[in-house]
């Protein structure tokens, strides 16, 4: 070792000092190799000179002299000095060195040196730069390590490299997924994105078996339905039935994800091709067959006839939750209608309206917009009812018969305006983002020009409802005209309409002229509808919208502000993007105005929704903040982002939220847990009985805010919602869901105005796997889940009333069996094959074998896992443990690699001709009840 | 530092004497004994237990904690305990090797533990510790680097600087090729004993290199602790070869250190209150020494407090000040600081054949302690003060009779010396050369000067200086009270986990009975 020798450096560096040039560069000879790194210090004096040596063009050792000053600074820690002289080491700077610190180190410096400069889109990157970041591509290429270089060619932004890396490596199918991924989370710039996209569809179709689902994801992101509409027909047409089931397998995933106007674009371009062939050959007989099966899903026929099936079979509401909160207060007419809510929340999308028709007089109470909101929630309960939905609201609707005017409204026996207005909205909602042949009916009430701002109101909100991102201009237009009526009531509906309708196309026009009106009217609600409109209409646009987000922040009027952070959250909606949670944060501390910074703060949750557990840690500061807006917002912001994942950190934010000294915090915090412990028992979450615990003693305490009671009455409505089988999902394995987002965002507002808390429904998903044959049916089908039964079953029903709080004894009353007694039930049901799940709660069973059931259960073992039958409730955490047979009949088509997702997959069926037997439809019009009694008994004074 | 590892040795000792001294008397003895053993085994799993909590939990303070603990019972290791720890800890197979390596140590190790006769068959027996039949689990690094490091320190009190040496080698080597940052804390520890063991063999400048690649990996992996402890390892390493220049280059060029604990940051500023005073900077270097005093435990580390308290008394004599006589009085350095309290007290005197006698008395103090060379450079702060109580006593003075009090050999140097006395303002005075004697000047009143107030400066200066210190050192966890609350929750959670899998295991072991019936 040259340390036992040599105690000084000093020797050596006194030769720089010399002037023949072979001396300095001797000295430079033995400085090199273990003397530098051993006597950096030392050296460190001389660095001035060793830096002349390099700059001395005469000098022929330059490069050396490069390598030790980059040596010396690595030492100082100095990388950006160091790495600048390795670069200028040239060739003396060995790349290959494996397992050298240094080497590292410059090599990673390097490459976060070019990957910033490449970002900030710097022309003259140093080409020495460049030299060494080539060599790493090829290095990695070398090594196999095909993923790594992937890695930097996205981040350094290279498109050529990226597509190199995926052709020269073994695996590109994996990459190609790999890298889909990667451009769908991690790239945050979304012109990029696009090239990127652009890049692998490339790739994709050069491969001999294309993927055909990721080819069309692509294609919808850059917005490109001819292409889309190009490869279904091509799938379709070509003979094999596998691309049938992937076709259909696409189009369930484009309904599910496209905005309206490309769903329609991609229907009309397949219609086009049928009507060619006017000779009907048999074999184009087949394939107009499978071509209208196509458009049937496209249209949502499919899908929603399903989920409305699914949602009735499997309903497991709670009646005794909502007679207790009915039976805690007396007369008054906020919590009155958020029970109302609450009960089309817990039966949202399931058809049942059975506690409203058991309690028509109790529901009569509602007056004005309280009636309004009560007419609406129908439209939550009946949500996917499309083709029964003018029958189910025609009591309420206006006829054409009786002008709505004011004389006729005054008659006896006709619909108050309210009931009307509210029973517009609710087609909205029944119809929402499939409202093709209902917006003519909406446009034709709009026109009538005596038409009340009541009525107007509930119909914009069913027009931009149905209407939802389809960049219609003349409906726009239509209700730009009710807007110019300059009416409060109604022109706040409109502006949030036009939003819902221009719904992310980031449509110029339209945006001036909705900015121009709202700093030209006087009235605040026109300005806060317009302002949301704004933020729809920019929705998913990212950097595009910054030039009008700027704008509108340094905007003097606070509601336009406000719009601005909705806005922000929008149009970077599940990105993360740091530029705009940096906005977000600051203007959350910094704004005058209360509304602002909470709108600020709600909005974080919409940006970080994709990963929900860094939200709670970033926003848990705000949770101490001393402005109670503040705080409602945190509530807020985690109950968005972490919907429905139960995680443990987001309830400790939460928790002492619930404990707060200001009430509508308390409120903001009982609704946000009560979204985040969605669909939670108390096996997955041992706090979940609390909550709920809590919740009733909120209602029911005689001291309790009524702010908080309205809480605790939604939170309960949110926590069952969907007879327990529906989650809040704004994003679908990384891919935003539009409709979902934009429900919430527009649930927010229901801080002005309580009407927009039906919009939640908006955001509800059924969380149902279920599997479709060739014929779009419910064949009998079965896998596995590979977990205790009790981990994800359903949450014990409440206990009936105690001791006084008693309500009437309806059929709920037999409720008191055990959640697990009840469980078995269930399965020996379903082992009988019966697919008869009784809507009821249960039949009353006698308290003999209900103690037998228990004995027996203490003895028997649950089972470590469960079947499913199709169509199955799956939770969004149970689907990792999902299996599916291979020797089954049925093969699912889209499930290779064990991805599952919840909603519709294709089964391939392996024994084609066997008869299959098929689920039925259970009939959510039940025959054996009777016609609803005309709801026309709704009493009001 | 020695000073410690020595008073550990003597301790070590004791607790094998006694050991044997069981031995020969009778089984009641050797049955405390063997429980004193077991209660110290149980100890150290502790220890080794705090340390898994500490990695899941990614709490320093608990790993702090964990040896800290550990160390302060280091004289009860015995090479039985650490066999049966390493039978428990390291069953699982992953482990085979370093077990075996850990047991290889312990047998080269032979002779020296008389526990070992009778440590042997009590192996084979188990003992009630063991009893319990438990699935061998795999262990976390930090755990095998724990023992390990237990052995090396077993190792070094009992003087087996060999064996100690290679198994640190081995230590280090097996750290360093982990990147783990729950193990920058033993890994510290782990360089410190490494660097003490080739120390203890004289051979410490081998190391040297290693030492810096180690500073530069540490430093590249943002490991604070290993920075600390490599830093001090490498002035002392320079400082013990003398090379004051290249360490004082490293002090400068090394990128500042964030310290993390107070006694590697004590003795960053004692090393380095030495290199300045080697380098005449005097000031620097007793502001250095006071503050490392200020950073060393009040109680313990009296080896280390007394080389600095040495070091700050020359440095102060040779600024020119007296120490203050509080300093040598304190109980626990009386006796160590004799030698320096006379020094002081002929300087103070001024007389300058006592402070030769002083100085040539107690000359193999001073080298052992390394301050002799500084001492040399006192004798012109003993001249100074003579000429400054000349000057006060008289208000006239000849050279000669300079030259005589103060033992001059040469009465000719006697104007030069005063000459540059009186331009350093240590007198104030005016030379005659005509009449070859000086001339006091009238004594002005102090309190009329500036000097109290420059001195009140001074002292409130250091005064706020502490305090900011001791406002910065205090750390408050950004919320206690709530963190309290979820380890509560996380305990509990945790238990409800373990009762869990215990009913499932004893359901699953029914259903097999069951079965077998």
């Amino acid at each position: 070792m040259t340390s036992n020798s040599v105690q000084t450096a000093a020797g050596i560096l006194s030769l720089l000092e010399e002037q023949d040039n072979d001396l300095k560069a001797a000295a430079l000879t033995r400085l090199n190799g273990p003397i530098v790194d051993e006597f950096w210090a030392e050296t460190a004096d001389s660095i001035r000179r060793i830096e002349e040596l390099y700059e001395d063009e005469s000098f022929p050792q330059r490069k050396l002299a490069a390598l030790i000053a980059s040596r010396v600074y690595y030492h100082l820690n100095a990388f950006d000095e160091s790495l600048q002289f390795a670069l200028g080491a040239g060739d003396l700077f060995d790349v290959n060195k494996k397992n050298d610190e240094y080497t590292d180190k410059i090599v990673s410096k390097c490459i976060d040196t070019y990957i910033t400069q490449r970002r900030a889109g710097e022309k003259n990157i140093d080409n020495r730069l460049l030299d060494i970041v080539e060599r790493m591509f090829d290095r990695c290429f070398a090594d196999g390590e095909y993923k790594q270089a992937l890695g930097i060619a996205i981040e350094s932004h290279r498109l050529d490299k990226i597509k190199e890396s995926i052709t020269k490596s073994n695996k590109p199918d994996e990459l190609l997924e790999y890298t889909f991924d990667a451009a769908m989370n991690v790239i945050d710039v979304r012109e990029f994105r696009q090239e990127v996209l652009r890049t692998l569809v490339g790739v994709y179709q050069q491969s001999s078996n294309p993927n055909h689902l990721a080819i069309t994801q692509c294609h919808t992101f850059l917005d490109d339905s001819s292409k889309v509409a190009e490869t279904l027909i091509k799938l379709l047409s070509s003979g094999d039935d596998d691309h049938v089931y992937v076709a259909y397998q696409v189009g369930f995933d484009l309904h599910d994800r496209a905005p309206q106007s490309f769903l329609t674009n991609i229907r009309s371009e397949l219609s086009k091709t049928s009507k060619k062939n006017a000779d009907p050959s048999e074999q184009d007989a087949a394939h107009e067959d499978k071509l209208d099966k196509l458009l049937s899903i496209l249209t949502g026929q499919v899908s929603i006839q399903l989920y409305v099936d699914f949602l009735f079979r499997h309903n497991h509401t709670d009646l005794q939750v909502l007679k207790n909160i009915k039976g805690s207060f007396e007369r008054n007419s906020i919590l009155h209608s958020a029970t109302i809510t609450a009960n089309a929340y817990m039966h949202a999308g399931t058809t049942i309206d059975q506690f409203l028709r058991e309690n028509l007089e109790w529901l009569g109470k509602a007056t004005n917009w309280a009636k309004f909101s009560a007419t609406a929630s129908l439209g939550v309960i009946h949500k996917g009812q499309i083709k029964e939905s003018l029958n189910i609201l025609k009591p309420y609707l206006p006829s054409d018969a009786q002008p709505t005017n004011a004389n006729a409204r005054n008659a006896p026996g006709a619909g108050s305006v309210y009931s009307e207005g509210g029973a517009l909205y609710a087609l909205g909602i029944i119809h929402s983002n499939h409202g093709d042949n209902m917006t003519d009916y909406l446009v034709n009430i709009v026109k009538k020009d005596s038409a009340n701002p009541v009525v107007l109101h509930g119909a914009c909100f069913g027009l931009g409802l149905c209407a939802m991102a389809t960049g219609d201009r003349s409906l726009y237009e239509r209700l730009k005209e009710i807007l110019y009526l300059d009416n409060a009531v109604s022109g706040e509906a409109a502006g949030v309409a036009m939003g819902l309708v221009m719904m992310g196309s980031g449509n110029t026009a339209a945006l001036e002229e909705m900015d121009a009106y709202a700093h030209e009217t006087q009235h605040e609600k026109i300005i806060r509808g317009l302002s949301m409109g704004l933020a729809l209409t920019m929705y998913g646009r990212e950097e595009e919208a910054n030039p009008l987000i700027d704008k509108l922040v340094a905007d003097k009027d606070p509601i336009l502000r406000y719009g601005a952070m909705y806005m922000i959250g929008l149009a970077y909606c599940g990105t993360s993007n740091n530029f705009a949670i940096r906005k977000l944060l600051q203007i959350a501390v910094s704004d005058v105005s209360d509304d602002v910074r909470r709108a600020a703060v709600i909005n974080l949750g919409f940006l970080l929704f994709k990963s929900p557990k860094q939200c709670p840690r970033l926003v848990s500061l705000l949770a101490e903040s001393y402005n109670p807006h503040v705080r409602y917002g945190v509530a807020m912001a985690i109950g968005i982002s972490c919907a429905g994942t139960a995680l443990r950190v987001a309830l400790d934010v939460l928790d002492p939220l619930t404990k707060d000294g200001v009430d509508f915090v308390r409120q903001g915090a009982l609704i946000a847990i009560s979204m985040v412990l969605m669909q939670a028992n108390e096996s997955q979450e041992p706090k979940v009985s609390e909550y709920r615990k809590h919740y009733e003693t909120v209602w029911n305490a005689r001291g309790e805010e009524v702010m908080c009671k309205v809480g605790a009455i939604l939170a309960q409505g949110v926590m069952d919602a969907g007879g327990r089988n529906v989650t809040i999902c704004l994003h679908k394995s990384g891919h935003n869901k539009m409709r979902n987002i934009i429900g919430l965002a527009l649930f927010t507002q229901y801080w002005f105005w309580y009407p927009y808390l039906h919009f939640l429904s908006m955001a509800f998903e059924p969380t149902a796997i279920i599997g479709l044959n060739k014929n779009l049916q419910m064949p009998k089908y079965h896998f596995t889940s590979q977990a205790k039964p009790s981990l994800f079953a359903y949450p014990p029903p409440m206990k009936p009333a105690q001791e006084k709080k008693t309500v009437k004894i309806g059929p709920a009353a037999e409720l008191s069996l055990t959640a697990k007694a009840k469980a078995r039930e269930q399965k020996k049901k379903r082992q009988e094959g019966g697919s008869a799940m009784d809507v009821e709660p249960s039949t009353p069973t006698p308290v003999e074998e209900k103690k037998e059931v228990d004995k027996k259960k203490k003895k028997e073992k649950e089972p470590d896992s469960e079947e499913k039958e199709n169509p199955a409730r799956v939770t969004p955490s149970q689907i990792k443990y999902l299996k599916f047979d291979k020797n089954e009949r049925y093969t699912p088509i889209k499930f290779k690699d064990g991805q599952v997702e919840l909603g519709f997959f294709l089964l391939k069926d392996n024994q084609p001709g066997q008869p299959e037997t098929i689920v039925d439809f259970k009939n959510t019009k039940e025959e054996d009840l009777p016609e609803p009694e005309a709801p026309e008994s709704f009493t009001w004074p | 530092m020695t000073d410690k590892d020595t008073k550990s040795k003597q301790t070590s000792q004791k607790d094998d004497t006694d050991v044997v001294m069981g031995e020969k008397e009778e089984t009641e003895q050797e049955k405390i004994a063997r429980q004193k053993k077991e209660r110290s085994s149980i100890y150290f799993s502790k220890d080794a237990q705090l340390i898994q909590r500490a990695v899941h939990q990614q709490d320093d303070r608990l790993m702090n904690r964990a040896l800290r603990q550990a160390f302060a019972q280091r004289s009860k290791l015995t090479k039985s305990i650490l066999t049966q720890l390493s039978d428990t800890l390291l069953s699982h197979e992953s482990h085979k090797e370093s077990q075996a390596k850990l047991k290889e140590y312990l047998s080269k190790s032979a002779s020296s533990d008389q526990m070992e006769t009778d440590s042997q068959p009590e192996q084979s027996t188990p003992t009630p510790s063991t009893t319990t039949p438990q699935q061998p689990k795999q262990v976390l690094p930090e755990v095998e680097a724990f023992l390990h490091l237990l052995t090396v320190l077993f190792l070094i009190d009992s003087k087996q600087y060999q064996v100690a040496q290679q198994a640190a080698n081995d230590l280090v080597e097996s750290l360093q090729s982990q990147n783990r940052r729950t193990l920058n804390l033993i890994g510290a520890k782990a360089l410190f004993y490494y660097a003490r063991t080739y120390e203890l063999l004289g051979n410490a400048s081998a190391i040297r290199s290693n030492l810096l690649n180690a500073l530069r990996t540490s430093s590249l992996r943002h490991d604070h602790y290993g920075q600390n402890v490599l830093v001090n390892l490498l002035l002392r390493n320079y400082l013990q070869d003398n090379l004051v220049d290249q360490a004082s280059k490293l002090i400068n060029k090394t990128p500042t250190v964030d310290f993390r604990s107070n006694s590697q940051l004590a003795r960053f500023y004692y090393y380095k209150g030495r290199i300045k005073s080697i380098q005449l900077d005097y000031s620097d270097a007793y502001n250095c020494l006071m503050t490392a005093i200020r950073k060393a435990p009040t109680n313990s580390a009296k080896g280390f407090r007394v080389a600095a308290y040495k070091l700050a008394i020359i440095v102060q004599l040779l600024m020119g000040e007296i120490p203050e006589h509080n300093v040598f009085s304190q109980p626990q350095l009386r006796s160590a600081l004799k030698p320096y309290l006379e020094l002081t007290k002929q300087v103070r005197v001024g007389e300058l054949l006592k402070f030769k006698d002083t100085v040539d008395k107690y000359a193999d103090v001073y080298k052992a302690d390394k301050t002799f060379t500084l001492i040399q450079r006192i004798r012109q702060n003993v001249i100074r003060t003579g000429l400054k109580k000349i000057s006060t006593s008289y208000s006239r003075i000849s050279f000669s009779d300079i030259s005589q009090k103060l033992h001059f050999d040469n009465p000719d140097d006697v104007e030069l010396i005063v000459a540059k006395a009186i331009r350093d303002g240590i007198i104030d005075a005016i030379i005659d050369h005509q009449g070859k004697f000086i001339q006091s000047r009238e004594t002005v009143d102090v309190y009329s000067t500036t000097e109290p107030s420059d001195a009140f400066h001074k002292r409130i200066n250091l005064c706020l200086k502490t305090h900011d210190e001791a406002v910065r050192a205090m750390r408050f966890p950004p919320d206690a009270n709530k963190q309290k609350a979820q380890i509560q929750e996380a305990e509990e959670r945790r238990k409800r986990q373990e009762e869990l899998a215990e009913e499932l295991e004893r359901e699953d072991d029914d259903d097999d009975a069951e079965e077998e019936f």
